[in-house]
């Protein structure tokens, strides 16, 4: 529909029919100045010039076409390494959140470590100071209460604690 | 400056595939380089440097929907000549002569990409008339002598 041709346009048709067609040309453009063109590193009256010569010289014209899908596969094949490295940074800043993670979780184990140390000796030591003034009866032996064994207990597991820490951040 | 030495065909490429481009189009440019030349050539060089004068001519003085027929006819122009293009192919960029040639496109679809109405037929048949009275009247100025075809048609 509507491609029909109006008389006189058969005469514009056959005028620029005439203007593609192919000319046997004696010089050509470089594959450098066919490389700038493809670029876009041609200023606008060689552009032109390059684009009216591969028009109608079918050499360059070929040359032209045949660049133009080695540079599309060049770029996919950029594409795709550049996409490799993408996801490379992706899988390192999820390690960097996983050793921050580590870190943190190592951070408040020593805390509550020495905490845990710090309150149980800190009540052990003045219970085991009054048991040493508590003067002591011919014949009996000394009473220790189980608090204070509890607590000694719990100090020494709070420092074997700390001292495991220490140890998993040094590996890690 | 590339060197390449343009004949008076590939000169007057570079001034269609601006009008495809919608590039302001001089007719003294055109004139400087061509008309010198075409002078000396056959009623064939004189025609095509004639129709290229008059679309150019209406390209700047014609109204906006004259000048949008004129680039979408002249895709659909284009595509119709040569051969060896894939109808098939999408197209990338329908302002260059090199993807365009052979195409075969289809009217509306030109006239479409250019923002035009399909439907519009008479628009067509408005700029195919404006077409063939300038390039009578330019002839006539240009070469002193009418334009050697009967009907316009053919020579």
């Amino acid at each position: 529909m509507h491609d029909e041709t109006h008389p006189f346009e058969e005469s514009i048709l056959k005028a620029l029919a005439r203007d593609v067609r192919p000319l046997t040309k004696i010089s050509h453009p470089t594959l450098e100045t066919l490389l700038d063109h493809m670029t876009g590193d041609l200023s606008p009256v060689d552009r032109e010039a390059v684009e009216a010569h591969c028009l109608v010289c079918p050499e360059c014209g070929e040359r032209l076409r045949a660049l133009a899908v080695q540079l599309q596969t060049a770029e996919a094949q950029l594409h795709r390494e550049v996409s490799k490295c993408w996801s490379f940074s992706a899988l390192f800043e999820v390690a960097q959140r996983r050793v921050r993670k580590v870190r943190w979780v190592q951070r408040a184990a020593a805390a509550v470590s020495a905490t845990a140390a710090a309150t149980t000796l800190g009540l052990a030591i003045p219970q085991f100071i009054q048991l040493q003034r508590m003067p002591i009866a011919r014949g009996q032996s000394l009473h220790v209460p189980s608090s204070l064994y509890l607590l000694v207990g719990l100090g020494l597991g709070a420092i074997v604690g700390l001292i495991a820490v220490a140890i998993w951040r040094k590996l890690t | 400056m590339l060197g390449l030495r343009l004949d008076t065909q590939e000169t007057r490429l570079v001034f269609w595939q601006r009008l495809l481009r919608d590039q302001p189009v001089a007719t003294e440019d055109i004139d400087e380089q061509l008309l010198r030349l075409v002078r000396e050539r056959d009623s064939e060089e004189r025609r095509a440097f004639v129709l290229l004068r008059s679309c150019a001519q209406l390209m700047d003085g014609g109204t906006e929907t004259m000048r949008r027929t004129l680039r979408g006819t002249l895709m659909y122009w284009f595509s119709h000549t040569g051969s060896g293009g894939d109808r098939d192919q999408t197209i990338q960029d329908y302002t260059d002569l090199l993807t365009l040639i052979g195409r075969r496109l289809t009217w509306s679809e030109c006239i479409r990409h250019v923002g035009g109405n399909p439907d519009a037929y008479s628009a067509r048949s408005r700029l195919v008339e404006a077409l063939q009275t300038s390039v009578r009247q330019q002839w006539a100025e240009l070469f002193g002598e009418q334009v050697p075809m009967a009907g316009d048609v053919d020579a």
